[in-house]
């Protein structure tokens, strides 16, 4: 009985093991190399979706066309507005209809349940698809198969990824679905996890008084962020109303103007707070140009009668808002600046290949 | 006899890796403190004969006892090594809690492999007097079903309320006998009402037989009850209870909104702290028989809300994390949260 069971479990890991050699056998008959992610200490696993998983192969083509224009028809790259000194995001972006979009930073989404600011993608390669129409790239698809033909690096690297490089005999969403598999895998590896704060966690580098000031106060009912913006990913990536609008309109709707729920009124997918530093201007639609103005906002003039608002925003004591003094508003914000991480900005992995 | 070296071989086994696992554990804290390098040295290398010495006692006691789980078995002898309580100094947690939290890690991961392989096993040999017991878990306020996003039900205070959020853990399943002495039946695992797949709680139990009750907790013990000792799930991970409050996990978040005069603010009932773990006993007769059982659980929202005392959100605040009275007298109310059927 006993013996059975151990053996039984023995050979369970040996399938398991040459199944996942097997993996990737699915791409056309060609040869590629699992690539493994690094999942920082204290990260949740890895959301990887299950027809695309990394490839060294696939990454590296992603990284390529990340910055090519070559996709587009009008000179612009992801990399035109997912810059790498911003934590790849940048100022906010005019969509066609005259709503201004904050652009979201490409960071750990590899751990990201959801994507976009009203959360409306279940993956990267949903909201890259979106990429090709206006106002984006606005992708004409026969110029860019020529394209494609003509470059031999794109050739090979395409035959690497996928054992397919006929760029013609492929169905114009053929050919958009492996564009954004590669990509989508390039930007999965994109992980943020050394800044200030991390390495006070890991006992590595001290804060600085107003530093600790505004960790207690981000960390304790007083600032009462941690609820929304806590754990090593700095958001519990739940989807809610933080109050920032009396009666939300338009864009502001958020979630609402997808599933058309009233229950979904006003919100939001809560952002990363990770290199925060770094992003400006805030919220979806980019209304605070500083982090001063966003701890002023949550200080003095969180909307308490906002629909669906969250539970976390209309506690007893802040009916007047947080009262926090300008020091300690300072100190907050001197706190929400450890959250840089210079070392993910700098990596020369996800910068611009040569 | 046979089995029984065979599984005394897989524990040696099991123990040269707990040695390898904290090895490195241990060599890469000393590349971090290189000042405190002995110091840690000492108390790890301490800390893992005790926990060698311990775990092959208990194995043995365990052993003579029941030689059917014998995964199940060391599962429990590692956690119950670390029924210590997190102390922390301004916030930092100390040095040997760190040292505790790395290795416990690791042993949370060993862990959770040997639950696997034991459920391996379960499902690919004949059952032998192996029975399980399902719990379905259901809610309701008062009579009514809970139905999230509607103002609808009424407390005992006369709070209009609705519900947007209910997660919690709940942890030790006991069984009780007509004699009074308990069976153990689970560990702990996570609930969101909104999330079907957490709300059946399935074990295998190791008796059958009549039975008078059961007792259970929402929350997490204290060997549990430590940041960063669940696994890194995003669920476990939103549960976590600042450092700067303490440390450990949200026992429960239950959220929504009431009506109060002309508006509609939220509330926020959460509960966390070793102090405030919630002991339910629920009495209720019942037979399990070989097989597969199932038991319906439910939960009353409005009981945690009356008996012993009404929770009125206007008087006894809307908001109840980090505050000892509100948190108090929760932890009361919830004793009868649960009944069986
Ligand atoms: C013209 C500017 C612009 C370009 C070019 C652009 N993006 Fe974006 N990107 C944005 C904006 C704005 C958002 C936020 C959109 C929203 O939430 O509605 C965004 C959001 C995203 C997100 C979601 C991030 C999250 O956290 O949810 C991903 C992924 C993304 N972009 C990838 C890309 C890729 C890949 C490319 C190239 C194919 C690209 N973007 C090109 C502006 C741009
Ligand atoms: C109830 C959940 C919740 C709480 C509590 C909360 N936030 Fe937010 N936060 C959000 C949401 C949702 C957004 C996105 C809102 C939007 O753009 O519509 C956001 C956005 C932000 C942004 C802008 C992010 C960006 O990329 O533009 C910053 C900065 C921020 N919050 C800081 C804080 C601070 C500091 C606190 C504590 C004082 C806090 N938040 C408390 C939910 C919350
Ligand atoms: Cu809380």
């Amino acid at each position: 009985m006993k013996n059975k069971s151990y053996i039984l479990i023995l050979l369970l890991m040996i399938t398991g093991i040459i199944h996942s050699c097997k993996k990737d056998a699915e791409n056309d008959a060609v040869q590629t190399t699992p690539y493994n992610l690094i999942i920082p200490s204290g990260f949740p696993p890895a959301n990887i979706p299950v027809g695309n998983p990394l490839t060294v192969e696939g990454i590296e083509l992603g990284h390529h066309l990340f910055y090519d224009p070559i996709l587009s028809s009008n000179g612009l790259s992801c990399s035109s507005c997912h810059i790498a000194g911003m934590a790849y995001s940048s100022p906010a972006f005019v969509a066609a209809n005259g709503d201004s979009i904050s652009v979201l930073q490409i960071m750990n989404l590899a751990f990201n349940p959801d994507f976009t600011w009203n959360g409306q993608f279940p993956t990267t390669e949903a909201v890259c698809m979106g990429d090709f129409e206006p106002p984006f790239f606005n992708t004409n698809m026969d110029t860019l198969v020529d394209r494609l033909e003509s470059s031999t690096k794109y050739k090979n690297m395409f035959f690497r990824a996928f054992g397919n490089n006929a760029f013609r005999s492929m169905s114009d969403l053929e050919l958009k679905t492996k564009i954004v598999a590669a990509i989508g895998q390039f930007i999965r590896t994109l992980t943020s996890a050394d800044s200030k704060f991390d390495r006070y966690l890991n006992h590595t580098e001290n804060l600085t008084s107003s530093e600790l000031t505004g960790m207690a106060i981000f960390f304790t009912e007083q600032g009462d962020c941690f609820h929304c913006h806590g754990g090593p990913l700095m958001t519990s990536n739940a989807i809610t109303n933080n109050g920032l609008d009396s009666i939300p309109s338009g864009q502001d709707r958020g979630k609402y103007n997808y599933t058309g729920n009233i229950l979904d009124d006003g919100k939001f997918s809560i952002p990363s707070l990770r290199n925060i530093a770094l992003t400006a201007p805030y919220m979806h639609d980019g209304r605070y140009q500083t982090l001063e103005e966003v701890v002023e906002f949550y200080n003095s003039s969180v909307h308490q009668t906002s629909p669906n608002i969250d539970p976390i925003m209309t506690k007893a004591f802040k009916e007047f808002g947080l009262q926090l003094t300008p020091f300690e508003k300072q100190c907050l914000v001197d706190f929400l600046k450890t959250f840089t991480d210079t070392a993910f900005v700098n990596n020369p992995n996800y910068q611009q290949p040569n | 006899m046979i089995s029984f070296l065979i599984v005394q071989i897989y524990i040696n086994f099991v123990i040269g890796l707990w040695l390898l696992v904290n090895w490195q554990e241990m060599t890469k804290l000393l590349r971090i403190h290189p000042l405190l390098k002995w110091f840690q040295f000492i108390d790890c290398f301490l800390l893992n004969v005790m926990q060698i010495i311990s775990a092959v006692r208990r194995f043995v006691t365990f052993v003579s006892y029941e030689s059917e789980s014998v995964f199940i078995g060391v599962f429990i002898v590692v956690f119950i090594s670390f029924k210590d309580d997190c102390r922390h100094f301004n916030g930092h947690p100390t040095l040997l809690t760190f040292v505790k939290r790395q290795l416990m890690k690791k042993y949370l991961a060993l862990a959770l492999l040997l639950i696997i392989a034991s459920c391996k096993k379960d499902e690919d040999t004949t059952p032998v007097e192996t029975s399980s017991l399902s719990l379905n878990l259901s809610f309701k306020s008062g009579s009514t079903p809970l139905l999230f996003d509607t103002i609808n039900y009424t407390n005992a205070a006369g709070n209009q309320y609705s519900v947007s959020r209910l997660q919690f853990y709940i942890s030790n399943i006991q069984l009780i006998k007509p004699d009074s002495s308990l069976v153990d039946i689970s560990d702990f695992s996570y609930v969101d009402a909104r999330v079907a797949a957490t709300l059946k709680i399935k074990n295998n139990i190791p008796v059958t037989g009549q039975f008078i009750g059961m007792k259970l907790q929402v929350g997490l013990d204290s060997a549990h009850n430590i940041s960063n000792a669940l696994p890194a799930t995003n669920e476990n991970i939103n549960m976590a209870w600042p450092d700067m409050m303490g440390g450990g996990y949200h026992f429960m978040k239950l959220e929504g909104s009431y009506i109060s005069g002309l508006s509609f603010p939220g509330y926020a009932m959460h509960i966390g702290r070793n102090q405030y773990l919630v002991n339910c006993v629920i009495s209720h007769s019942f037979t399990l028989s070989e097989g597969s059982n199932s038991l319906g659980l439910v939960m009353d929202i409005n009981e945690w809300y009356k008996n012993p005392a009404n929770y009125d959100f206007e008087v006894d605040g809307n908001y109840s994390m980090g505050v000892m009275a509100a948190m108090m007298k929760l932890k009361e109310n919830g004793s009868d949260v649960f009944m069986l059927q």
